[in-house]
Order: structure tokens, then C-alpha cells, then sequence
């Protein structure tokens, strides 16, 4: 019995010793240090498209942010992100005196509008291009003067 | 030991969570871009005007004598702008007079066998908008008719000398 007893308490000492000596000695926890790149855009500036129209010509018009003098609007976006984009005008996509919506009205169409871009981080404004089209049977009778519209470019991440 | 691990994790759950919130496809960027157009003042000849030929002046008649083109000059010009028509004589020395529903003297026809021999004429617009010599463009769908007439008085019909060869060549000028 006497042989049991001991047996039993040298275990037990064991564990103990084995436990105090790992404490001791060092303790590296491993601690996950996670970061999340957030999926999003800011930035946008605007831009913008002016031409002359010659209510003499015969066939369409066709301006587009890439023309000299013209500009696009820019966004920065998380890189490599696609990104859904609308052009939106606020008169029914027609060109105004005054850009009143109403006063002597040219019809034109968005020509080009991408669906979607890709970001390129915020270190790189990334353009979005597009065109107009005007019909010469939308601007043979037109006024003359100045005539404005706005697009609103809305991207959405 | 246990305790500080287990809070962290937490921790890391809580801010993942609100990752994934800030991401989620509802926000938007926009902006805006101008779009301007300047509608030019433009004109061009519509149908290009003719007279009889030749026309046949009565030198007994006691009357004036008018004569309609035979082919209305017309013009197409931007909406709302005003143009005017100027006139110039090959044989007379009217130069850059604006055409009227009054008329332009100065005109001349010349026989082209016996040059001293003319006969002085009025060249009138009659589809000005004022009177004046104005005319106001309705677009390139729309043509506007100038009005052209000649006309002779009857004093100088009746001094005429006769020849078959009596011309002049008139040159409009459109400005706006």
C-alpha cells in the first residue's frame, strides 16, 4: 500500500513541475493581427463637355470627354474592384436655353456610359468616359445661344 | 493568460463585423459634368432664284411694270436669326443695298450689243419681316422665301430703245 501512495504522488508532482517550467521559461502567444481593405470610392470630381453645334450640318454630333478641351469626371476607388456606374441627366437628355429643361430643348443620347469600372486605388483618379450623339433633325431648328444640360455620374460600391 | 486571448478574439469578430457593414452595396459616389453647346448663327442658299428670260417689257404700257421671279430665291438660316440681303448691280451702281419690300434703285439692265443703251429697275425683297430689309431664319428645315420682284417704271419702259439682249447679273449677299 505504502508503494501505491507514492507512486501516485510522484505523478501528481510531475505534472506540476512540467506546468511551472513551460511558465518560466518564455511564453510566445500567437496573436492574428487581421486587416480588411475596405471596397469603396470617393473623390469624384466632376467634368465636362462643350461644343459647338452647326445647325447647317446634315448629320450627327458627336462630343465626347475624350475631345480636346473637354474633361471627364474622375473617381478613386479601391483598386481593382469593379464598380457599378450610371450617367443620369437632369433634363431628360435634352440640351436647354438656360439649362431650364424646357427652353428650346435639343434631344441627345449617352453614348458610351460604362456599365462598371475597375478601381485603381486612391492613388489614381480613374476617368470615366463617355459621348453625346445629337441628330441633325434634333438641332436643325434650334435656336442659337448657348444650350446646357448636367449628367449626373453615380458610381456605387 | 486564457482570458486576455479570448478577449481579443472577440475584439476581432467586432471589427470584421463592421467591415463587412461599411461594404455593403448601398453608398455611392457621384458627381456631375456640364454639358454646354453653342448653337452657331448659320445661313446657306435654300433654292437658288431665277427671272424670266427674257422678260418682256411693254414700252407702251402707262403703268409700272412688276415682275415676279419665276424661282423665289430662298435662305435657311438658324431660328430667330435675323438676317438681311444685299444687293448688288452688275450695270447699275447699287453696291451692297439692302433689299426691301420698297426696293433697291440703282439697278440697271444693259443691252449687251449697244452697252450705253439701259434701263433702270428696282430689285425689291418682299418677304422681310419688317419691311425694312429684315428677315428672321426659321431653321434649316424651313426655308425663307426672299420675295424677289423687279420692277420698271413706266417712264423709263417707255424711253427704252428696243433690243432683245438687255441684262444684268444681281448679286445677293445674305449677312447676319
Amino acid at each position: 500500500m505504502k508503494k501505491i501512495r507514492i507512486y501516485i504522488a510522484a505523478v501528481i508532482v510531475a505534472l506540476i513541475v512540467t506546468a511551472g517550467g513551460a511558465s518560466a521559461a518564455s511564453l510566445t502567444p500567437a496573436v492574428t493581427a487581421t486587416g480588411t481593405v475596405a471596397d469603396t470610392c470617393s473623390s469624384a470630381v466632376g467634368g465636362s463637355i462643350t461644343f459647338n453645334i452647326d445647325p447647317s450640318g446634315a448629320g450627327p454630333i458627336t462630343p465626347a470627354t475624350t475631345d480636346a478641351g473637354n474633361a471627364a469626371p474622375t473617381v478613386k476607388c479601391t483598386k481593382s474592384q469593379a464598380h457599378a456606374v450610371t450617367c443620369t441627366s437632369a433634363h431628360a437628355n435634352k440640351l436647354t436655353i438656360g439649362n431650364d429643361g424646357s427652353t428650346d430643348p435639343i434631344a441627345y443620347t449617352i453614348t458610351g456610359c460604362p456599365v462598371s469600372i475597375a478601381g485603381q486605388g486612391f492613388g489614381t483618379a480613374t476617368p470615366i468616359d463617355f459621348g453625346l450623339s445629337l441628330a441633325a433633325v434634333d438641332y436643325q431648328d434650334a435656336l442659337a445661344g448657348d444650350h446646357t444640360d448636367t449628367i449626373t455620374v453615380t458610381v456605387t460600391y | 493568460m486564457k482570458k486576455v486571448l479570448f478577449i481579443i478574439a472577440i475584439g476581432m469578430v467586432v471589427v470584421m463585423a463592421g467591415v463587412a457593414y461599411a461594404a455593403a452595396p448601398l453608398d455611392f459616389s457621384s458627381t456631375s459634368i456640364v454639358v454646354s453647346a453653342q448653337v452657331g448663327p448659320a445661313c446657306q442658299e435654300g433654292q437658288h432664284g431665277s427671272f424670266p428670260s427674257p422678260l418682256t417689257i411693254d414700252t407702251q404700257s402707262a403703268s409700272d411694270q412688276t415682275f415676279a421671279a419665276s424661282v423665289d430665291e430662298t435662305v435657311k438660316c438658324t431660328s430667330g436669326t435675323v438676317f438681311a440681303v444685299k444687293v448688288t448691280s452688275g450695270n447699275g451702281t447699287a453696291v451692297n443695298q439692302t433689299c426691301t419690300t420698297s426696293g433697291v434703285s440703282s439697278m440697271a439692265l444693259k443691252s449687251s450689243g449697244t452697252p450705253a443703251d439701259t434701263i433702270a429697275y428696282t430689285f425689291a425683297c418682299s418677304g422681310d419681316t419688317d419691311g425694312l430689309g429684315n428677315f428672321t431664319g426659321a431653321g434649316f428645315t424651313t426655308a425663307k422665301a426672299l420675295g424677289m420682284s423687279i420692277k420698271v417704271l413706266a417712264a423709263d419702259a417707255q424711253a427704252a430703245i428696243a433690243h432683245a439682249d438687255y441684262t444684268d447679273t444681281v448679286t445677293l449677299t445674305i449677312s447676319y
